[in-house]
């Protein structure tokens, strides 16, 4: 399940000279999914270089200057951050379900019976691609600009192959535009995700082992921020601090987490009272051990359900912010383009319906396979 | 632990929610730059005064030189006391203001409430008893389209279809007509359907998926067995069980969903509400009016979390008091 | 347990045998479709129960007793049920019956009594508004008083203070207090056949005693018929008049309960009374599992864990069952023959040398396993005669155990 833990070791768990055997079953239940040593050597370096890369971009290169210089792109603060998310799902998602075959196959059996599911993981898969490596690609859309071409109809309503998705009244491609929107929701998405579910899962965890005043506080606070609006809550921060697409995420992935820890903690709560947890108390395993490997594994299939569910949620409510104007001025979100189409309605319908299209469909793809999801991984 | 016990401490609690929702804009206002000052002294300096001075002069004036606990005192009383201030962007007191702009608020935001809890629970629980049928799988995709579409989009496409393309309603709300008449409630159409797309469509998953838990459940089957209907199965015996975890999510969704959904609304077609009068403020920089509107929706979310758990007590006799 | 049924509602042998039967069920078929398949949960199950006799429906879980009670009335969900055959009521087809006749007998004529009463009282519903509804559903009534016939319908199931406890809600009471007043809101429509589905299985003991006693008592005052359903052997003998064996969807055996305790004839029958305490060995259950409900075995659905089978009982020509009783006309084999082609069967087997229990002990050599299963069952079709000849062969009931697979 988790990368960074050290591989157990059956061969460790005996205790010479008590006559038997003690037995690690933990380690022998998981003996075919362990993690590799190799994997947590893997991790390690790829956190150290990235931590690393980091600190030369930051310290020692010029703030003007970009941070790969053949491709001229400057890796921001929210890049970076995107660079740590992904390689967190490379060896948390992606390698477990490459070492776990058996159950990788039986999943995808299950999540194929929805056929709205598949199609919705393919356009998903699409977005994700074009999203990340788009940005290289195209030129970016205010370099783009070229007043001569402005207001071009999209080819499907009588324009040119040349800007297939028409252009908008500064001649900007739709297509650029909506490219470097794609990047900017899988930011929010994907990263707020990271953030809001950990939080989540560890309040969640915490407050369900540790009971008593731990759980009081935990939950009271949980229910304040329930009671308070997180959007009313961004709108102020945004009003005091000032728009940016890192404070945006950070709010969402700090500020939306309390939904998860309550059903982590329900969940938990349930699984605590099962046998097996019992089971490894009363053979005397430390705290941390049964949360780590027999509470969270087992609150798994409900944390990626919600962790799924949880990303449309920030999609949308970071478009909506740049759709008022608290977003980010500096990038291309769905919600600024919409919202800048929007005085050229009669005229131009394609400026704000095309990027809105692409952002409708994202959203309803990620809710379909959320859906599809939890009925294969979460069946209750 | 009895009755009266539980509401004590419900209301206690929702008391420290409002101080520490209080206190809590205070610190925010406390650890950031005044930004009514910096306006203020921006437009002196344009003007040729000094800028730090007249800084010193505005923080002096609204007494924000003085201690931090003197101010927060002061703030709370304040707060409290309803004395919110002064709008400069508005040219009114902040509660006058307010006063103004809920009005024309409220004429979507109820209708939308109203329509999310009745079609968004009669469609779900309809379609919980005929699962598998064509109208299901209807009401499931509709479900899915509601919860998927961008409200400020679908918007935006419904201007373009019925008011610019059709021209059958307005494209914007004219404030000057009349409250009960033809044209307001047309001018009203678009705005209340747009909000309560993702509600109706988020009260409707929930209720299916609650009705179905509570259709398998023995009790309807007891009442089947007695030879009750399936509407009076539906009304007397599901709707009644579920509508302890249904009222809690219509009172989260009235909040979360209908809240951001306002702003959005009254931006795009031009209602002068709450949600406007609000982004106005924070445009402008009025920071009275911003704390204002946004601590409206807070207390408002307070309320309503304090009537859900005073709802429960009517609706769930097995409630237990010593729980929470 | 046994040793106190006294006078409770077994041993009422009915003999009006020529009177049209309450309940008729003839070849009844419930099936699911489910993602894996289509589930038979109940597959041509036939049998009778007459006005004021007590059924019991008995087998282990899994075999269909409950879907059965539940097709009878349709409370099974359809779709994805679906439910074929004929459910005769007083002449009336129910499975053809509108919803709204249905409506019209559940409750007034047929009435359920479910197994946990945990769960099958609504939780935010006052108990006495419970009772009451089955009357307000069928009758043109007042609130109050349908009210005042709650609280009496209470007092007959024995609820202490009726006034007091009609205004508790479920969670105020306790297990059995709540099975009495789901009897009480059964019994609420005076209805003439209770089907009481494990009504005692969820309760402690000393209450499983105390809610049939009830029952007992209830059944005798009100005239009704009951369809009992159970897996538990002690409640069969003690409530029984006739007793039906269920497995896997299908009737394996029906007969009285005197003659079915004294000589099972099928070796399911035979192993389901082996597995009661005090029956020569220690309690113990039946080896193998269940078999696959999507893709039953053919022939004989026991056949596989069956240590008397021959080869024939795995074809759908398998050996039936023919009646072991002397009441020949409420002893059939659900399975397809009835006794009507079966002359040979005047001869009861409970003619056969065995009494007791003392006498069940049996020595199984090699084929002796084979002879004993032919005499409980009866060849039919090409078979027949052999079988007619195989029967004369005497023979001992076998404790089906795993050694002798």
């Amino acid at each position: 399940m988790a990368g960074d833990e050290p591989a157990p070791d059956v061969g460790t768990a005996r205790t010479a000279g008590t006559g038997f055997e003690r037995i690690d079953w933990t380690a022998v239940d998981d003996a075919d999914s362990t993690v590799p040593p190799a994997a947590v050597a893997a991790e390690a370096l790829v956190f150290f270089s990235l931590v690393a890369a980091f600190v030369y971009d930051y310290v020692i290169l010029a703030n003007e200057a970009p941070t790969v210089g053949v491709v001229g792109w400057d890796v921001t603060g929210v890049e970076w951050l995107l660079v740590v998310v992904l390689a967190i799902g490379v060896f948390h998602a992606a390698l477990p379900l490459a070492r776990n075959r058996r159950l990788t196959a039986y999943y995808w059996r299950q999540f194929q019976k929805n056929r709205a599911a598949v199609v919705s993981l393919g356009f998903l898969g699409f977005v994700f691609l074009v999203g990340l490596v788009g940005p290289l690609i195209w030129t970016a859309p205010n370099e783009a600009i070229d007043y001569a071409a402005a207001y071009q109809p999209p080819v499907f309503a009588g324009g040119s192959w040349a800007y297939a998705l028409g252009t908008d009244a500064q001649g900007r491609p739709l297509w650029h535009l909506i490219v470097y929107g794609m990047r900017v929701s899988l930011e929010v998405g994907l990263i707020s995700m990271v953030f809001a579910i950990s939080i989540g899962t560890v309040v969640g965890t915490a407050a369900a082992y540790f009971g008593g005043y731990v759980d009081e506080v935990l939950m009271r606070y949980v229910d304040l921020q329930q009671t308070f609006p997180v959007f009313i809550l961004l709108l102020l921060l945004i009003y005091l601090y000032g728009a940016s697409l890192l404070l945006i995420i950070a709010l969402y992935g700090l500020f939306s987490w309390e939904g998860t820890a309550r059903l982590v903690r329900s969940e938990a709560l349930q699984r605590g009272e099962e046998a097996y947890v019992r089971a490894a108390e009363a053979a005397g395993a430390g705290r941390w051990w049964t949360i780590r490997r027999h509470l969270i594994p087992n609150v798994s299939s409900t944390v990626i359900t919600a962790a799924t569910l949880s990303i449309p949620v920030f999609i949308l409510g970071e478009a909506s912010l740049s759709f008022l104007g608290f977003g980010d001025p500096d990038v291309f979100s769905w919600g600024r383009t919409i919202s800048a189409g929007r005085s050229d309605l009669p005229n131009a319908p394609w400026i704000s319906t095309i990027p809105g299209l692409f952002l409708f469909l994202t959203v309803l793809a990620f809710n379909f396979v959320g859906d599809a999801l939890r009925d294969a991984i979460d069946p209750r | 632990m009895g009755m009266e016990w539980y509401v004590v401490r419900r209301v206690a609690w929702a008391v420290v929610a409002t101080y520490l929702a209080v206190s809590l804009t205070f610190g925010l206002l406390m650890v950031t730059p005044n930004a009514g000052a910096d306006v203020a002294a921006a437009q002196a300096a344009a003007s040729g005064q000094d800028y730090d001075a007249v800084r010193e002069r505005y923080l002096e004036r609204r007494g924000l030189d003085r201690p931090v606990e003197e101010q927060y005192i002061d703030y709370i009383t304040n707060i409290l006391t309803f004395d919110w201030g002064y709008s400069f962007s508005q040219g009114e007191p902040v509660l006058a203001a307010i006063g103004d702009a809920w009005v024309y608020s409220a004429q979507y935001f109820v209708p939308a409430i109203i329509i999310s809890a009745l079609l968004g629970y009669g469609i779900g629980l309809y379609s919980a008893l005929n699962r598998y049928t064509p109208t299901d799988y209807l009401g499931s995709f509709v479900a899915y389209f509601g919860i998927s579409i961008p409200n400020f989009w679908f918007a935006i496409v419904l201007i373009l279809l019925f008011g610019v393309v059709l021209r059958l309603l307005p494209t914007f709300y004219d404030s000057s007509v009349a409250l009960l008449s033809v044209q307001n409630v047309k001018q009203l159409l678009m705005p209340v359907v747009v909000l309560s797309t993702a509600s109706v469509a988020g009260q409707m998953r929930y209720s299916r998926a609650q009705a179905i838990e509570y259709a398998r459940s023995a009790f309807v089957k007891t009442a089947r067995a007695k030879g009750a209907s399936e509407w009076r199965v539906l009304t007397r015996h599901i709707l009644r069980v579920a509508l302890v975890p249904l009222s809690t999510i219509l009172i989260a969704d009235v909040l979360a969903v209908l809240f951001a959904g306002s702003f959005i609304i009254e931006t795009i077609f031009q209602i002068p509400g709450l949600g406007r009068l609000a982004l106005e403020a924070i445009q402008q920089k009025d920071t009275p009016l911003v704390l204002a509107t946004t601590l409206i929706p807070v207390f408002i979310a307070i309320i309503g979390n304090l009537l859900q758990d005073l709802a429960y007590v009517a609706l769930d006799p097995r409630i237990d008091y010593g729980d929470r | 347990m046994q040793s106190t049924h006294g006078d409770s509602m077994s041993r009422r042998h009915t003999t009006t045998d020529q009177a049209e039967p309450l309940l008729r069920i003839t070849d009844l078929r419930t099936q699911f479709d489910t993602d894996d398949g289509v589930v038979r949960a109940v597959d041509g199950v036939s049998f009778e129960v007459n006005a004021g006799e007590t059924v019991c429906l008995v087998g282990e879980s899994g075999s269909g007793k409950t879907v059965t009670a539940e097709s009878i009335t349709r409370l099974v969900e359809c779709p994805p049920g679906e439910i074929t055959g004929r459910i005769e009521f007083r002449g009336e087809n129910l499975t053809t019956a509108s919803a709204a006749r249905l409506r019209e007998i559940r409750g007034a004529e047929i009435a359920h009594v479910f197994q946990n009463p945990q769960d099958a009282l609504n939780p935010v519903i006052s108990v006495g508004k419970q009772v009451a509804e089955t009357v307000r559903i069928h009758e043109d009534v007042s609130e109050r008083a349908a009210r005042k016939r709650a609280i009496d319908l209470l007092d007959r199931a024995e609820v202490p203070d009726p006034a007091t406890t009609a205004d508790a809600y479920p969670h105020e009471l306790s297990g059995g207090m709540k099975q009495r007043v789901l009897v009480a809101a059964a019994l609420a429509g005076d209805p003439d056949l209770l089907v009481a589905d494990e009504p005692t299985t969820a309760l402690d003991v000393t209450i499983q005693a105390q809610i049939l006693d009830l029952l007992a008592d209830l059944q005798r005052e009100m005239g009704m018929a009951v369809l009992f359903i159970t897996h538990d052997l002690g409640v069969v003998a003690r409530v029984a008049d006739r007793v039906v064996v269920l497995y896997a969807g299908k009737v394996m055996e029906s007969a009285p309960v005197d003659s079915l305790f004294a000589d099972p004839g099928h070796p399911y029958t035979r192993a389901l009374l082996a597995c009661l305490p005090g029956r020569g060995r220690e309690s113990g259950s039946i080896p193998g599992d269940l078999p696959s409900p999507t893709d039953p075995p053919t022939g004989c659905r026991f056949a596989p864990r069956c240590p008397f089978a021959v080869e024939a009982c795995t074809t759908d020509s398998h050996p039936s069952l023919y009646p072991v009783a002397q009441e020949p006309d409420t002893d059939r084999d659900g399975a397809g023959t009835t006794a009507g082609d079966s002359p040979d069967v005047s001869t009861p087997l409970s003619a056969a040398p065995l009494d007791g229990a003392a006498s069940r002990d049996l020595e199984t050599t090699g084929d002796g396993v084979n002879t004993a299963h032919v005499a409980a069952c009866i060849f039919h079709g090409p078979d027949r005669d052999a079988a007619h000849l195989d029967r004369e062969v005497s023979w001992t009931v076998a404790e089906p155990d795993g050694g002798g697979r």
